[in-house]
């Protein structure tokens, strides 16, 4: 009912449909963008995108999936723009930085054995529990937004179980 | 005994969907009493719900509170298009007007021409 007072161009019936998807989109960003400036401008292209395409919304998949979407295109047309603006001088910093010495690899690796705590996760992982528990995303759609086969996902949330397998049973 | 134990092999499989559907408030009642019936004699399925559980939660204190200024940063974009379709609109009934207006103006001045044209034909 608030989606076609929505569609039909109501903006008040908008405003509160996109409140329920705020927060998931929100932290979706946050785990996506780490300059929170950034963060707060592909916030206002997601939501515009969405009222712009409303329209278009073919119900095949959920209204959440099909919005965190629109959150994921608009963070890739971000990554795509900064690429192309600073595409020269990257380039070479990129080459010069990916080179890490045994060393450094075996402190990393030490250091999330050590602090294997939710802050210590990568963002990919983060991001895989953001979809899983906070928006509440079946594998399949997941699988529908991230590309990446149910099977691989189901196992990348077992692993993940796994390493914060002593964490979860420490913590009352 | 071996059948017993890949059943509920079988069942534990099933447990981990279960489980979090279940604390994403997506599980139908009768998968509830299979997930509950399956915990209470499985020890293993029973620390995976409460690890799950505990997972869910620290991954929602995880999640930060949209601030206000971003949200009404959010939603600046569609009310400044609506805006200015506002002002198109009302420039085009501006225009209408003035169009309006100025083909009065001519009606009437042709209004005037002809009852001049008949009066002259008159005196003539």
């Amino acid at each position: 009912m608030i989606l076609e007072k929505a569609i039909s161009g109501d903006s008040k019936a908008f405003e509160e449909l996109m409140n329920k998807y705020m927060k998931n989109i929100y932290n979706y960003l946050l785990l996506k963008i780490s300059n929170k400036e950034d963060v707060k401008d592909v916030m206002q292209e997601t939501i515009f995108a969405i009222w712009k395409n409303l329209k278009n919304f073919k119900r095949n998949s959920s209204f959440k999936t099909w919005v965190i979407g629109i959150a994921k295109n608009k963070t890739m047309d971000l990554y795509r723009y900064k690429y192309n603006k600073s595409f020269q001088t990257v380039e070479m910093k990129v080459i010069e930085n990916t080179e890490f010495s045994k060393d450094e690899i075996n402190t990393v690796l030490d250091k999330v054995d050590i602090e294997s705590s939710i802050e210590t996760l990568s963002d990919g992982e983060k991001e895989l529990l953001h979809l899983i528990f906070n928006c509440q995303f079946s594998y399949g759609e997941i699988e529908e937004l991230t590309g990446i086969p149910k099977g691989t996902i189901k196992s990348r949330f077992y692993h993940l179980k796994k390493k914060m397998k002593p964490l979860l049973e420490e913590r009352r | 005994m071996n059948e017993k134990i890949d059943v509920m092999n079988e069942e534990c499989n099933m447990m981990e969907d279960m489980i979090i559907k279940y604390i994403n408030g997506q599980l139908n009642n009768s998968d509830k009493v299979i997930l509950f019936n399956h915990i209470s004699c499985c020890s293993k399925c029973m620390k995976e719900f409460i690890s799950s559980l505990k997972l869910s939660k620290m991954v929602s204190d995880m999640e930060s509170e949209v601030p206000e200024d971003v949200k009404e940063f959010s939603f600046s974009g569609i009310y400044d298009v609506q805006d200015k379709e506002i002002d198109e609109k009302s420039n085009a009934w501006k225009l209408f007007d003035s169009l309006h207006y100025a083909r009065k103006v001519v009606n009437d001045s042709i209004l005037i021409a002809n009852k001049s044209m008949k009066l002259g034909l008159q005196m003539i």
